[in-house]
């Protein structure tokens, strides 16, 4: 056996166009296609993961903001209770205030009512106690009580201050009222009593003055009757009321 | 069998005129027909597979011929990655090329030894060789080119002067240059003989006992050829991966800058 | 060349290999290829699902962001009502609570008045017997007195 080198030249030559061809034209697509496919593969992969840090991302995203939410929720809700608190308070303080106010103004108005209740009440209490009083008094009606009535008169003449006495020691005439029939001797007294002042002394009877005596002279008057204790009653009525001040 | 003749020449005439190849020229300007129509026809058939598959070739779910392809492709692939440590564009086509190629060459074994010259025969052709392997040009045609690689980039790699430095001071020193010098000839030179013997050894002989064997009564046939072929099989394979491991193994020597 | 028994043997061990390789290596070499096209087949197809799978999150994360969004507003929606709420139910505790402390100064008002009538009562009769006694200038004895105290008030009223 033998080498002949042209045909093992030839060889050569067949065998560096099989290597050129495959080299040039065949080798790269099939590798490309290989390649293609396996970046292909690695790619999807890829997005796959990337979605899924993505989508981790995004779901702490949501958490935090979730959170936000309920840390919000419990703003809105505690500012909430803090107004409520306040408007709770305001509006105790403000009923408050109004209850007071209408307890003053109650009481003012009992106070008037009072005063009211005294004028009115007072009156026909006094009115009341009065007939009461002329009931009493009608029931004691004789002889000794007019001249007490009579006698007590005079001795509030005598303790009259020293200018009404003046006064009524220069008047001219000197009329006596009484509600009963005066006596002589009672006239007398009187008489005595004021002679030292008036010319003349008459004597009047007038019912209207329950079982009482009045003094007339030069436009003045001094009286003692129930007449009077009636304004004294009056006076005297409204002042226990204050002494009980609504609080 | 016999052609007419040989036949006075019986057994052995057969056997030469089986291992007799088609060749026309004298000299130096001999060609071996078919050892380069079979080469080239096979060559054309590695080329139209690969042509196949590339042009239909997607990135989704491959054919049948994409997906074989791309299993020679990765298989290859992997050798490449395994022994060769530097970066070339040329070695996994160059290895790819030279397993398939040597495979077919191979396989034309597997044909009945008498069936293509037969029909050679038939049309006026005496002597046809089918298995290129069996012819040592055919192997040593592939050996030299990947010799001449090897040199190229050796030489690309180291440098001429790194290049010659190895080839003088190693493995002994600068005192030894010339046995250096011998032996690393010696061993570079080896690389393509070694490839292209053993290729042809073990086809050549597998030929001629297949050849043998077509000797025997047609009857006793099947029972020896049937085993030693589907031996062979296995034979035709180790080979061609023998050959594109070798390859890209001293190329990958080449590459190493020591 | 011609044709004898020995074309005859080759053939036969010829179709014995093809049966072999048919039988033995194409199998293992196609159910490789078959199985490497699966794998590639897998591959892509788990990619498209992913790829689905990724557009099926991102609709539902969209569905979920926009709950969420939804689920904030009704959220601070439900605080301000409850907020509402709770400013209401002050006001009318307030409002209770202002109704019956009127309510206990009225009675308080009312006792008060009662008591002052009673008073006055009392005062009016001292007074009647009062004038009667200031009438008749002089001193009913006691049990008389309080005769006419009793007598006069129970009058009054």
């Amino acid at each position: 056996m033998e080498i002949d080198w042209f045909t093992t030249g030839a060889q050569i030559v067949n065998f560096l166009i099989l290597i050129g061809l495959l080299k040039k034209f065949l080798y790269r697509p099939i590798i490309n296609a290989m390649a293609a496919r396996e970046r292909n593969l690695v790619e999807q992969r890829q997005a796959v993961m990337d979605q899924r840090a993505q989508a981790e991302s995004l779901k702490q995203q949501y958490e935090a903001s979730l959170q936000g939410l309920h840390r919000e929720r419990e703003k809105v809700l505690s500012e909430a209770r803090a107004r409520a608190e306040a408007e709770k308070t305001e509006r105790l303080q403000h009923l408050d205030d109004e209850i007071r106010q209408k307890k003053n103004r109650f009481s003012e108005q009992m106070r008037q009512e009072q005063q009211e209740l005294g004028t009115a009440v007072g009156r026909a209490i006094a009115d009341k106690a009065l007939r009461l009083g002329g009931k009493i008094l009608a029931g004691l009606a004789d002889q000794t009580l007019e001249q007490r009535i009579v006698e007590q008169f005079l001795r509030q003449l005598s303790n009259l201050p020293g200018p009404e006495r003046a006064a009524l020691g220069q008047s001219r005439t000197v009329t006596v009222i009484t509600s009963f029939p005066v006596d002589e001797t009672l006239r007398q007294r009187i008489k005595d009593r004021l002679n030292n002042a008036a010319d003349a002394i008459q004597f009047e009877q007038d019912a209207r003055l329950i079982c009482g005596i009045a003094l007339e002279a030069g436009g003045r008057s001094w009286e003692w009757n129930i007449e009077r204790y009636l304004a004294e009653l009056d006076a005297d009525l409204l002042t226990p009321a204050d002494h009980e001040q609504l609080t | 069998m016999a052609t007419e003749a040989h036949a006075a020449e019986g057994a052995t005439g057969y056997i030469i005129h089986h291992l007799t190849p088609l060749s026309v020229g004298e000299g130096f300007w001999t060609l071996h027909l078919d050892t380069l129509f079979f080469s080239a026809v096979l060559g054309g058939l590695f080329v139209w597979f690969f042509k196949m598959a590339a042009e239909k070739a997607t990135a989704g779910v491959p054919g049948l011929v994409q997906n074989f392809a791309e299993m020679l492709i990765e298989f290859v692939d992997s050798q490449v990655k395994d022994s060769f440590h530097g970066h070339s564009k040329l070695i996994a086509p160059l290895a790819l090329t030279i397993f398939c190629w040597v495979f077919l060459w191979n396989f034309m074994d597997l044909f009945p030894v008498d069936i293509l010259p037969l029909i050679g025969s038939m049309m006026g052709i005496e002597y046809l060789r089918v298995v290129p392997s069996t012819d040592l040009n055919a192997t040593f045609a592939m050996s030299i080119s990947v010799f001449c690689l090897i040199i190229f980039y050796s030489i690309k790699i180291k440098g001429p002067w790194g290049f010659a430095k190895e080839l003088m001071f190693q493995p002994f020193g600068p005192w030894m240059l010339p046995f250096n010098l011998l032996l690393k000839v010696v061993e570079e030179i080896a690389k393509p003989i070694s490839l292209a013997l053993r290729l042809f050894g073990n086809l050549y002989a597998g030929e001629l006992i297949f050849i043998l064997i077509a000797l025997l009564p047609w009857f006793i046939q099947p029972v020896l050829s049937f085993p030693w072929a589907v031996f062979h099989i296995l034979i035709i394979t180790l080979q061609a991966f023998i050959f594109m491991v070798l390859t890209i193994v001293y190329l990958s020597m080449a590459h190493e800058d020591h | 060349m011609s044709i004898n028994a020995t074309l005859i043997g080759q053939m036969i061990t010829f179709a014995l290999l093809v049966w072999f390789t048919m039988k033995y290596i194409w199998p293992p070499l196609f159910d490789s290829l078959e199985e490497r096209k699966k794998k590639i087949a897998d591959g892509l197809a788990a990619a498209e699902k992913g790829q689905e799978e990724m557009q099926l999150a991102e609709k539902k994360a969209k569905s979920v962001l926009k709950e969420a969004k939804e689920q904030s507003s009704e959220i601070v929606n439900l605080a301000q009502k409850r907020a509402n709420e709770i400013v209401e139910e002050s006001k009318e505790i307030a409002k209770q609570e202002g109704d019956r402390m009127i309510l206990a100064a009225q009675a308080q008002i009312e006792q008060e008045m009662q008591q002052a009538k009673e008073g006055l009562r009392q005062e009016v009769a001292a007074l009647a017997v009062n004038v009667a006694e200031q009438i008749l200038s002089a001193e009913i004895d006691k049990a008389k007195h309080q005769d006419i105290v009793s007598k006069v008030s129970n009058q009054l009223g």
